[in-house]
Protein backbone atom coordinates (compact mmCIF):
# COMPACT_ATOMS: atom_id res chain seq x y z
CA UNK A 1 0.00 0.00 0.00
CA UNK A 2 1.75 3.76 -0.84
CA UNK A 3 1.33 6.46 1.02
CA UNK A 4 -1.57 8.24 -1.64
CA UNK A 5 -3.27 4.71 -1.05
CA UNK A 6 -3.53 5.15 2.60
CA UNK A 7 -3.59 8.54 2.97
CA UNK A 8 -6.97 8.59 0.91
CA UNK A 9 -9.18 6.78 2.59
CA UNK A 10 -8.03 7.80 6.18
CA UNK A 11 -8.63 11.44 5.30
CA UNK A 12 -12.31 10.92 4.54
CA UNK A 13 -12.57 8.17 7.12
CA UNK A 14 -11.16 10.68 10.19
CA UNK A 15 -11.47 13.89 8.54
CA UNK A 16 -15.00 14.90 10.03
CA UNK A 17 -14.28 13.75 13.44
CA UNK A 18 -14.53 17.83 14.40
CA UNK A 19 -17.53 18.46 12.69
CA UNK A 20 -20.53 18.93 15.29
CA UNK A 21 -23.16 16.77 13.33
CA UNK A 22 -20.37 14.00 13.14
CA UNK A 23 -21.63 10.48 12.16
CA UNK A 24 -19.84 7.43 11.57
CA UNK A 25 -19.48 6.46 7.97
CA UNK A 26 -22.82 3.98 7.01
CA UNK A 27 -21.65 0.01 5.60
CA UNK A 28 -22.28 1.87 1.37
CA UNK A 29 -19.86 5.07 2.05
CA UNK A 30 -16.85 2.70 4.07
CA UNK A 31 -17.20 0.76 0.79
CA UNK A 32 -16.70 4.02 -1.28
CA UNK A 33 -14.24 5.04 0.80
CA UNK A 34 -12.13 2.08 0.82
CA UNK A 35 -12.94 1.23 -3.22
CA UNK A 36 -9.87 3.55 -4.21
CA UNK A 37 -7.20 0.95 -2.36
CA UNK A 38 -7.21 -1.91 -4.29
CA UNK A 39 -6.10 -5.22 -3.70
CA UNK A 40 -6.52 -3.28 0.22
CA UNK A 41 -10.44 -2.51 -0.44
CA UNK A 42 -12.17 -6.24 0.33
CA UNK A 43 -10.07 -6.59 3.55
CA UNK A 44 -10.92 -3.03 4.84
CA UNK A 45 -14.55 -3.01 3.93
CA UNK A 46 -14.94 -6.83 5.81
CA UNK A 47 -13.58 -4.94 8.87
CA UNK A 48 -16.88 -2.66 8.83
CA UNK A 49 -19.02 -4.46 11.06
CA UNK A 50 -22.34 -3.41 9.39
CA UNK A 51 -23.78 -3.64 12.85
CA UNK A 52 -21.47 -1.57 14.14
CA UNK A 53 -21.25 1.27 11.17
CA UNK A 54 -25.03 1.95 10.50
CA UNK A 55 -25.08 3.56 14.46
CA UNK A 56 -24.80 7.04 14.47
CA UNK A 57 -24.54 9.74 17.46
CA UNK A 58 -26.39 12.63 17.33
CA UNK B 1 -63.72 64.68 32.08
CA UNK B 2 -64.05 62.68 28.79
CA UNK B 3 -67.74 60.83 28.48
CA UNK B 4 -65.89 58.06 27.60
CA UNK B 5 -63.12 56.46 29.06
CA UNK B 6 -60.51 53.05 27.48
CA UNK B 7 -58.00 51.89 29.53
CA UNK B 8 -56.16 48.78 29.18
CA UNK B 9 -54.76 46.64 32.53
CA UNK B 10 -51.44 44.62 31.56
CA UNK B 11 -51.15 42.07 34.39
CA UNK B 12 -47.98 39.17 34.60
CA UNK B 13 -47.89 37.54 37.16
CA UNK B 14 -45.57 35.18 38.89
CA UNK B 15 -45.92 31.72 39.12
CA UNK B 16 -45.73 31.76 42.31
CA UNK B 17 -48.68 34.32 42.83
CA UNK B 18 -52.50 32.62 42.17
CA UNK B 19 -53.77 34.62 39.66
CA UNK B 20 -57.65 34.54 40.80
CA UNK B 21 -57.60 36.49 43.51
CA UNK B 22 -55.65 39.33 42.07
CA UNK B 23 -58.30 39.11 38.97
CA UNK B 24 -61.13 39.61 41.46
CA UNK B 25 -59.41 42.72 43.10
CA UNK B 26 -58.68 44.48 39.86
CA UNK B 27 -62.46 43.94 38.81
CA UNK B 28 -63.89 44.87 42.14
CA UNK B 29 -61.86 48.39 41.69
CA UNK B 30 -63.94 48.88 38.16
CA UNK B 31 -67.19 47.28 39.67
CA UNK B 32 -69.75 49.81 38.57
CA UNK B 33 -70.35 50.88 42.95
CA UNK B 34 -66.58 51.05 42.84
CA UNK B 35 -66.44 53.45 39.90
CA UNK B 36 -69.73 55.82 41.58
CA UNK B 37 -72.54 53.65 39.68
CA UNK B 38 -71.21 55.01 36.13
CA UNK B 39 -71.59 52.35 33.13
CA UNK B 40 -68.67 50.33 32.69
CA UNK B 41 -67.73 47.10 30.67
CA UNK B 42 -64.88 45.01 30.67
CA UNK B 43 -63.29 43.04 27.95
CA UNK B 44 -60.71 40.10 28.57
CA UNK B 45 -58.66 40.37 25.72
CA UNK B 46 -55.94 37.60 26.81
CA UNK B 47 -55.98 35.39 29.09
CA UNK B 48 -52.68 32.74 29.50
CA UNK B 49 -52.31 30.28 32.00
CA UNK B 50 -49.04 31.04 34.11
CA UNK B 51 -46.25 28.90 32.73
CA UNK B 52 -42.27 28.46 34.57
CA UNK B 53 -40.09 26.52 32.61
CA UNK B 54 -37.28 25.91 35.33
CA UNK B 55 -33.60 25.09 34.03
CA UNK B 56 -34.17 21.47 35.24
CA UNK B 57 -35.75 20.70 32.61
CA UNK B 58 -35.27 18.77 29.62
CA UNK B 59 -35.04 22.11 27.12
CA UNK B 60 -33.08 24.19 30.20
CA UNK B 61 -30.55 21.15 30.17
CA UNK B 62 -30.26 21.48 26.89
CA UNK B 63 -29.67 25.12 26.40
CA UNK B 64 -27.87 25.11 29.65
CA UNK B 65 -25.36 22.42 27.75
CA UNK B 66 -25.09 24.21 24.49
CA UNK B 67 -24.60 27.63 25.76
CA UNK B 68 -21.93 26.37 27.87
CA UNK B 69 -19.90 24.85 25.33
CA UNK B 70 -20.22 27.91 23.04
CA UNK B 71 -18.77 30.51 25.96
CA UNK B 72 -17.10 28.21 27.96
CA UNK B 73 -19.39 29.54 30.76
CA UNK B 74 -22.96 28.29 32.32
CA UNK B 75 -26.00 30.75 31.63
CA UNK B 76 -27.86 32.28 34.59
CA UNK B 77 -31.39 31.26 34.80
CA UNK B 78 -33.27 33.93 36.04
CA UNK B 79 -37.73 33.85 35.82
CA UNK B 80 -38.85 36.32 32.74
CA UNK B 81 -42.66 36.95 33.69
CA UNK B 82 -43.13 39.48 30.94
CA UNK B 83 -42.64 36.95 27.84
CA UNK B 84 -46.17 35.93 26.87
CA UNK B 85 -45.01 34.24 23.86
CA UNK B 86 -43.78 31.63 26.19
CA UNK B 87 -47.53 30.90 27.72
CA UNK B 88 -48.44 30.72 24.77
CA UNK B 89 -46.82 28.10 23.29
CA UNK B 90 -46.75 26.03 26.23
CA UNK B 91 -50.48 26.18 25.88
CA UNK B 92 -50.00 24.56 22.87
CA UNK B 93 -47.08 21.59 24.24
CA UNK B 94 -44.10 23.74 22.81
CA UNK B 95 -41.46 24.69 25.49
CA UNK B 96 -40.00 27.52 25.17
CA UNK B 97 -37.12 29.96 26.58
CA UNK B 98 -35.58 32.90 25.64
CA UNK B 99 -31.68 34.02 26.08
CA UNK B 100 -31.34 37.63 26.81
CA UNK B 101 -28.10 39.37 27.12
CA UNK B 102 -28.46 40.91 30.69
CA UNK B 103 -30.61 39.69 33.05
CA UNK B 104 -34.16 40.85 33.73
CA UNK B 105 -33.73 43.52 35.62
CA UNK B 106 -32.30 45.79 33.44
CA UNK B 107 -33.95 44.67 30.35
CA UNK B 108 -37.05 45.57 31.94
CA UNK B 109 -35.60 48.23 33.71
CA UNK B 110 -35.76 52.31 33.00
CA UNK B 111 -32.38 51.65 31.15
CA UNK B 112 -33.58 49.36 28.95
CA UNK B 113 -31.91 50.35 25.83
CA UNK B 114 -28.75 47.90 26.25
CA UNK B 115 -26.08 47.78 24.12
CA UNK B 116 -25.40 43.84 22.86
CA UNK B 117 -21.71 42.72 23.11
CA UNK B 118 -20.38 41.15 19.71
CA UNK B 119 -19.82 38.06 22.14
CA UNK B 120 -23.64 37.84 23.03
CA UNK B 121 -24.16 38.32 19.65
CA UNK B 122 -21.82 35.85 18.22
CA UNK B 123 -23.32 32.98 21.44
CA UNK B 124 -26.21 33.55 19.89
CA UNK B 125 -25.87 33.51 16.03
CA UNK B 126 -23.83 30.31 16.90
CA UNK B 127 -26.57 28.46 18.68
CA UNK B 128 -28.96 29.60 16.21
CA UNK B 129 -26.22 27.71 13.47
CA UNK B 130 -26.66 24.42 15.49
CA UNK B 131 -30.35 24.68 15.83
CA UNK B 132 -30.33 24.88 11.64
CA UNK B 133 -28.10 22.32 11.79
CA UNK B 134 -30.21 20.04 13.92
CA UNK B 135 -33.09 21.00 12.61
CA UNK B 136 -35.71 18.36 12.67
CA UNK B 137 -32.85 16.11 15.30
CA UNK B 138 -33.39 18.22 18.07
CA UNK B 139 -31.06 19.95 19.06
CA UNK B 140 -27.06 19.37 19.99
CA UNK B 141 -27.61 16.14 22.35
CA UNK B 142 -25.15 16.00 25.07
CA UNK B 143 -23.47 13.54 23.86
CA UNK B 144 -22.04 15.20 20.70
CA UNK B 145 -21.20 17.93 22.38
CA UNK B 146 -18.60 15.78 24.99
CA UNK B 147 -17.67 14.11 21.55
CA UNK B 148 -17.04 17.16 20.03
CA UNK B 149 -15.48 18.58 23.35
CA UNK B 150 -12.82 15.57 23.38
CA UNK B 151 -11.36 16.18 19.96
CA UNK B 152 -11.20 20.04 20.42
CA UNK B 153 -9.41 19.68 23.99
CA UNK B 154 -7.20 16.94 22.60
CA UNK B 155 -6.50 19.08 18.92
CA UNK B 156 -5.62 22.31 21.21
CA UNK B 157 -3.70 20.56 23.76
CA UNK B 158 -2.24 17.58 22.70
CA UNK B 159 -3.57 15.19 24.71
CA UNK B 160 -7.31 13.43 25.47
CA UNK B 161 -9.04 14.76 28.37
CA UNK B 162 -10.09 13.24 31.29
CA UNK B 163 -13.09 13.19 32.59
CA UNK B 164 -12.74 15.64 35.62
CA UNK B 165 -10.34 17.74 32.87
CA UNK B 166 -13.47 17.82 30.47
CA UNK B 167 -15.98 18.55 32.90
CA UNK B 168 -14.10 21.44 34.54
CA UNK B 169 -12.96 22.97 31.83
CA UNK B 170 -16.39 22.64 30.10
CA UNK B 171 -18.88 23.67 33.44
CA UNK B 172 -20.61 20.47 33.43
CA UNK B 173 -21.43 17.64 35.77
CA UNK B 174 -18.79 15.06 36.26
CA UNK B 175 -21.53 12.45 36.34
CA UNK B 176 -22.86 13.55 33.31
CA UNK B 177 -19.65 13.47 31.55
CA UNK B 178 -19.11 10.38 32.66
CA UNK B 179 -22.31 8.75 31.32
CA UNK B 180 -21.31 10.63 27.68
CA UNK B 181 -17.99 8.83 27.56
CA UNK B 182 -19.91 5.47 28.30
CA UNK B 183 -22.41 5.83 25.86
CA UNK B 184 -20.08 7.20 23.03
CA UNK B 185 -17.98 4.02 23.66
CA UNK B 186 -20.74 1.73 23.54
CA UNK B 187 -21.28 3.63 19.60
CA UNK B 188 -17.94 3.05 18.84
CA UNK B 189 -16.84 6.44 18.78
CA UNK B 190 -14.10 6.59 21.46
CA UNK B 191 -12.43 3.51 23.26
CA UNK B 192 -12.27 2.71 27.11
CA UNK B 193 -9.65 0.84 28.91
CA UNK B 194 -11.26 -2.01 30.16
CA UNK B 195 -13.37 -1.64 33.51
CA UNK B 196 -12.64 2.14 33.49
CA UNK B 197 -13.99 5.71 31.59
CA UNK B 198 -10.55 6.17 31.25
CA UNK B 199 -10.40 6.77 27.14
CA UNK B 200 -7.79 4.62 25.24
CA UNK B 201 -8.10 5.94 22.48
CA UNK B 202 -10.18 8.74 20.35
CA UNK B 203 -10.09 7.67 16.96
CA UNK B 204 -7.49 8.71 15.75
CA UNK B 205 -5.67 9.83 18.65
CA UNK B 206 -4.25 7.54 21.51
CA UNK B 207 -3.97 8.40 24.76
CA UNK B 208 -1.33 5.90 25.52
CA UNK B 209 1.74 6.08 23.84
CA UNK B 210 2.45 4.18 20.62
CA UNK B 211 5.07 3.68 18.63
CA UNK B 212 3.17 6.07 16.19
CA UNK B 213 3.99 9.87 16.94
CA UNK B 214 2.72 13.03 15.03
CA UNK B 215 3.98 15.97 14.68
CA UNK B 216 3.31 19.18 13.57
CA UNK B 217 5.23 19.94 10.30
CA UNK B 218 7.25 23.62 10.17
CA UNK B 219 9.62 24.07 12.79
CA UNK B 220 8.56 27.86 14.48
CA UNK B 221 5.02 27.67 14.41
CA UNK B 222 3.06 28.19 17.04
CA UNK B 223 2.38 25.03 17.26
CA UNK B 224 5.38 23.33 16.45
CA UNK B 225 5.91 21.73 19.96
CA UNK B 226 2.50 19.73 20.07
CA UNK B 227 2.50 16.56 18.47
CA UNK B 228 -0.16 13.35 19.24
CA UNK B 229 0.03 9.62 19.36
CA UNK B 230 -2.16 7.85 17.16
CA UNK B 231 -3.02 4.10 17.89
CA UNK B 232 -1.56 2.75 14.54
CA UNK B 233 -0.13 3.87 11.30
CA UNK B 234 -3.42 3.69 9.69
CA UNK B 235 -4.78 6.41 12.11
CA UNK B 236 -1.59 8.45 11.54
CA UNK B 237 -2.69 9.51 8.54
CA UNK B 238 -6.18 10.46 10.53
CA UNK B 239 -4.64 12.64 12.28
CA UNK B 240 -3.71 16.12 9.92
CA UNK B 241 -6.59 15.20 8.45
CA UNK B 242 -8.41 16.35 12.01
CA UNK B 243 -6.35 18.62 12.91
CA UNK B 244 -6.57 20.79 9.47
CA UNK B 245 -3.04 20.94 8.72
CA UNK B 246 -0.19 19.14 7.61
CA UNK B 247 1.90 17.38 9.91
CA UNK B 248 5.88 15.54 10.08
CA UNK B 249 5.09 11.93 11.36
CA UNK B 250 7.94 10.22 13.42
CA UNK B 251 7.02 6.45 13.51
CA UNK B 252 8.84 4.32 15.06
CA UNK B 253 7.20 0.92 13.11
CA UNK B 254 7.40 -2.47 15.22
CA UNK B 255 7.71 -5.56 13.59
CA UNK B 256 7.62 -9.00 15.98
CA UNK B 257 8.22 -6.57 18.98
CA UNK B 258 11.57 -5.15 17.27
CA UNK B 259 11.82 -1.62 16.61
CA UNK B 260 12.03 -1.92 12.64
CA UNK B 261 12.18 1.88 11.36
CA UNK B 262 12.59 5.02 12.46
CA UNK B 263 11.65 7.42 9.38
CA UNK B 264 11.21 11.12 8.91
CA UNK B 265 8.42 12.05 6.81
CA UNK B 266 7.51 14.85 4.73
CA UNK B 267 3.84 15.92 5.20
CA UNK B 268 1.35 13.17 4.62
CA UNK B 269 -0.64 15.66 2.51
CA UNK B 270 2.41 16.40 -0.05
CA UNK B 271 3.29 12.82 -0.09
CA UNK B 272 -0.18 11.62 -1.41
CA UNK B 273 0.09 15.14 -3.95
CA UNK B 274 3.41 13.82 -4.92
CA UNK B 275 2.72 10.41 -5.54
CA UNK B 276 -0.42 11.39 -7.92
CA UNK B 277 1.86 12.78 -10.34
CA UNK B 278 5.30 10.88 -9.75
CA UNK B 279 6.27 7.63 -9.14
CA UNK B 280 9.70 8.62 -7.22
CA UNK B 281 9.32 10.89 -4.90
CA UNK B 282 12.76 11.93 -3.69
CA UNK B 283 12.54 12.90 0.36
CA UNK B 284 9.25 11.44 1.00
CA UNK B 285 9.60 7.89 2.93
CA UNK B 286 7.77 5.75 5.63
CA UNK B 287 5.34 3.68 3.61
CA UNK B 288 5.00 -0.06 4.72
CA UNK B 289 4.84 -1.11 0.84
CA UNK B 290 6.15 -4.34 -0.51
CA UNK B 291 6.58 -2.80 -4.06
CA UNK B 292 9.56 -0.79 -3.40
CA UNK B 293 10.23 0.50 -6.85
CA UNK B 294 7.10 2.91 -5.27
CA UNK B 295 9.03 4.23 -2.92
CA UNK B 296 11.81 6.28 -2.25
CA UNK B 297 13.48 7.16 1.25
CA UNK B 298 14.61 10.24 2.83
CA UNK B 299 17.75 10.18 1.68
CA UNK B 300 16.66 10.72 -1.67
CA UNK B 301 17.57 7.41 -3.23
CA UNK B 302 14.84 5.96 -5.82
CA UNK B 303 13.62 2.11 -6.12
CA UNK B 304 14.63 1.07 -3.12
CA UNK B 305 12.56 -0.43 -0.11
CA UNK B 306 11.46 1.19 2.82
CA UNK B 307 12.60 -2.27 4.71
CA UNK B 308 15.84 -1.33 3.55
CA UNK B 309 15.83 2.03 4.42
CA UNK B 310 13.85 1.20 7.94
CA UNK B 311 17.15 -1.18 8.51
CA UNK B 312 19.83 1.63 7.97
CA UNK B 313 17.89 4.19 9.52
CA UNK B 314 18.06 1.58 12.61
CA UNK B 315 21.81 0.89 12.27
CA UNK B 316 22.51 4.34 12.48
CA UNK B 317 20.30 5.31 15.49
CA UNK B 318 22.09 2.05 17.61
CA UNK B 319 25.38 3.07 16.20
CA UNK B 320 24.46 7.16 17.12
Amino acid sequence: MTIAQAWDPSTKWRGTRLDPDFRRPTVEEARAIFAGVGRWSATLAALTKPELDNRVIG
Amino acid sequence: MPDVCLFTVDRRTNPTRTWRPRERRLLELIDPQAAGGRETSVTVIQEVRVVVLGHGSALGRTLADAVTVVTGEPPVAEMCPGLLETRFYAARGVPLMPTVPACSRSSHGPKRVREIDRSHGGVREDLRARGRRHAGGGFVNFDQQVRLAIYEMTVNDGRIPSIDELAESRHVDRERVAAAYRALADAHVIVLKPGTTDIWSAPPFSAVPTAFRVNPAKPGRSDAGRWWYAPCAWDAFGVPAVVRHDVHTSRQMRDNGRAAAVAACRTARHSAAASSTSKSRPGISGTTSSTPERTSCSSGRKRRSIRWCAARHARARRDA
